[in-house]
């Protein structure tokens, strides 16, 4: 007997938490970080298609789906994948103090003032 | 460079990824260590060069807590970028699975079916349901871990998705660091305790909480005489358990119960155990899981709970980091279990304060032989409070003998 085909929920029940002061910058970084993964497996795959090729003259989609890496192939994968981690995820040292020319030299104005802030300027544009 | 995990040991109700879907998973593993590890890491110069002496400056003081330090830390646009990186991190470590196992599933589940529900079927072990077990809020409210739909969504009467999911899931999420078989806790545990008290000879074990048998398994290897129960109160992951336990050939016998009222006789088990149950559970919970263990231990029996580090001795620094995922990673319970003084209420629980146990066990998987010697004869260094798996991490366990 044939069963309904089974979904899972894409999200998990919970609030999600923001970091951000503006929320559209957590959303930016999931888009991010899923499109560094999507680079890591295009280049996965190519890899892949690159050792068949080494091996085999021509290849198949079916010869490319079966294809798992052993283990030393894998490291070798981490290791690239490292790297890749370290040159996208380029944080910006951790200094005592910022140079100038950014805005968050000073810290944060507390959330009242923004609010207010806010509400002055709509009130000047509309 | 990143460590390199053995992939996970296949078996035959495990969700296989497709060539794609591996390569996928394999980067979330690899991106949820790299922002742990490497990123993280700096998170703590951060505090020390700018965030800490900021406060102080402002105070004339050190922050004085772990609250203290989130209200500071979460100020900064280093933690905030990290922060934002770890959720996504997780987030993806869930959905990198997703595709895996709804493409398994529903294949899988007439499989088990046919195993669980067929007289005559050989089997090692056993599996016994019980739909009227309480499934209590603190366990349901949220999905912990951020794992869509939790332990104990159950879409059709014979499903066990949420099992599956979990299983290639928390590979994923431990990146393989746990163990090829997600099994390096119970290993050290069970072998610890082997070793430790080789007089013991357990005849019956109990593990509770024990969702898909990860770390219960290893106790058959490591106990080959016993008797090994497990129980949880969702049945899907111990539909998938028992799967599971037999295709790896282990004989375990799992029952859906919960650990607040346990059915089985007072006086049952030689050995009782948990592994990284208590941070899931309330308070209130803990306290009466505690009474029942206490009761189904025969005279004579350990009991023995292994967990995260508890923060509340820690640097606040320190404390800060470990609570990180209490807050930002559906771990709800987390904060009321690091702040509970487990001598206090493994007392509390009947059990007498000269038998109250408490040990650092390192783990197998990474540790030197010689450092599980060391804490076999109970001498042991505490070590970094802060080390993961790959380094020289160390569980924390409580107990005592009844
Ligand atoms: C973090 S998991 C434990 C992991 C498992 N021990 C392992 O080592 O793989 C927590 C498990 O405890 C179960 N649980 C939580 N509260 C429970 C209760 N009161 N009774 C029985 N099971 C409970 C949940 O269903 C979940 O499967």
């Amino acid at each position: 007997m044939s069963e309904p085909q089974i979904k899972l929920p894409r999200q998990s029940k919970g609030k999600r938490p923001y970091f951000f002061d503006d929320p559209a910058i957590d959303q930016m970084m999931t888009f991010l970080v899923e499109l560094t993964a999507e680079v890591s497996v295009v280049y996965d795959r190519l890899d892949t298609v690159e050792r068949l090729l080494e091996t085999k003259g021509t290849i198949s989609r079916a010869d490319i789906e079966a294809y798992r890496p052993s283990d030393a192939i894998e490291s070798e994968r981490v290791a690239r994948r490292d790297g890749y981690l370290k040159r996208v995820f380029r944080m910006h040292p951790p200094q005592a103090t910022y140079g100038k020319g950014g805005t968050t030299a000073k810290p944060a104005p507390a959330k009242k003032k923004r609010r207010r802030r806010r509400r002055q300027r709509s009130a000047a544009s509309g | 460079m990143g460590i390199v995990a053995k992939p996970q040991v296949d078996h035959a109700f495990l969700a296989k990824p497709s060539h794609d879907e591996l390569a996928r998973q394999s980067y979330a593993s690899n991106l949820r260590m790299y922002t742990l590890a490497t990123i993280g890491g700096g998170m703590r110069t951060v505090y020390d060069k700018r965030v800490k002496p900021q406060f102080e400056k402002a105070q004339g003081r050190a922050p004085k807590d772990e609250h203290e330090v989130r209200k500071v830390m979460l100020k900064d646009p280093y933690a905030r970028a990290w922060s934002s990186m770890m959720r996504a991190a997780q987030e993806m470590v869930w959905e990198s699975v997703v595709p895996t196992v709804e493409r398994a599933q529903p294949e899988l589940n007439n499989r088990i079916e046919a195993l669980v529900g067929k007289p005559g079927v050989n089997k090692m072990g056993s599996l016994s349901l019980d739909p009227s077990t309480v499934k209590p809020k603190y366990a349901t409210a949220v999905d912990i871990h951020l794992m869509p739909g939790n332990y104990e969504t159950e879409r059709t009467p014979n499903d066990a998705t949420q099992g599956a999911f979990y299983d290639r899931g928390v590979y994923v999420y431990q990146g393989g660091m746990g163990g090829d078989n997600c099994h390096g806790i119970g290993m050290s545990l069970a072998t610890f305790i082997a070793r430790k008290f080789p007089n013991l000879k357990p005849k019956k074990i109990l593990d509770i909480g024990c969702t898909v048998g990860h770390n219960l398994v290893p106790y058959c290897d490591v106990f080959p005489d016993a008797e090994i129960h497990g129980v949880d109160m969702s049945a899907p992951v111990m539909r998938y358990a028992h799967a599971r336990a037999e295709a790896m050939g282990k004989a375990v016998h799992f029952h859906q119960m919960n650990a607040e009222s346990l059915k089985f006789p007072d006086n049952s088990f030689d050995v009782v155990t948990s592994v990284i149950l208590f941070h899931e559970t309330s308070r209130t919970a803990l306290r009466q899981i505690l009474k029942e263990c206490h009761r189904v231990l025969k005279p004579g029996g350990l009991m023995l709970h292994m967990e995260l580090p508890r923060t509340a001795t820690m640097d606040p620094y320190d404390a800060f980091y470990l609570d990180w995922d209490a807050y930002y990673n559906n771990e709800p319970y987390y904060q009321a279990y690091t702040a509970t003084d487990m001598k206090d209420v493994i007392v509390g629980a009947g059990f007498a304060p000269d038998k109250y146990v408490e040990y650092l066990i390192p783990d197998l998987v990474w540790c030197d032989p010689a450092e599980f010697d060391a804490a076999v004869r109970g001498d042991l260094a505490r070590g970094n409070a802060l080390a993961r798996w790959g380094e020289s991490i160390k569980w924390s366990t409580y107990g005592a003998w009844k």
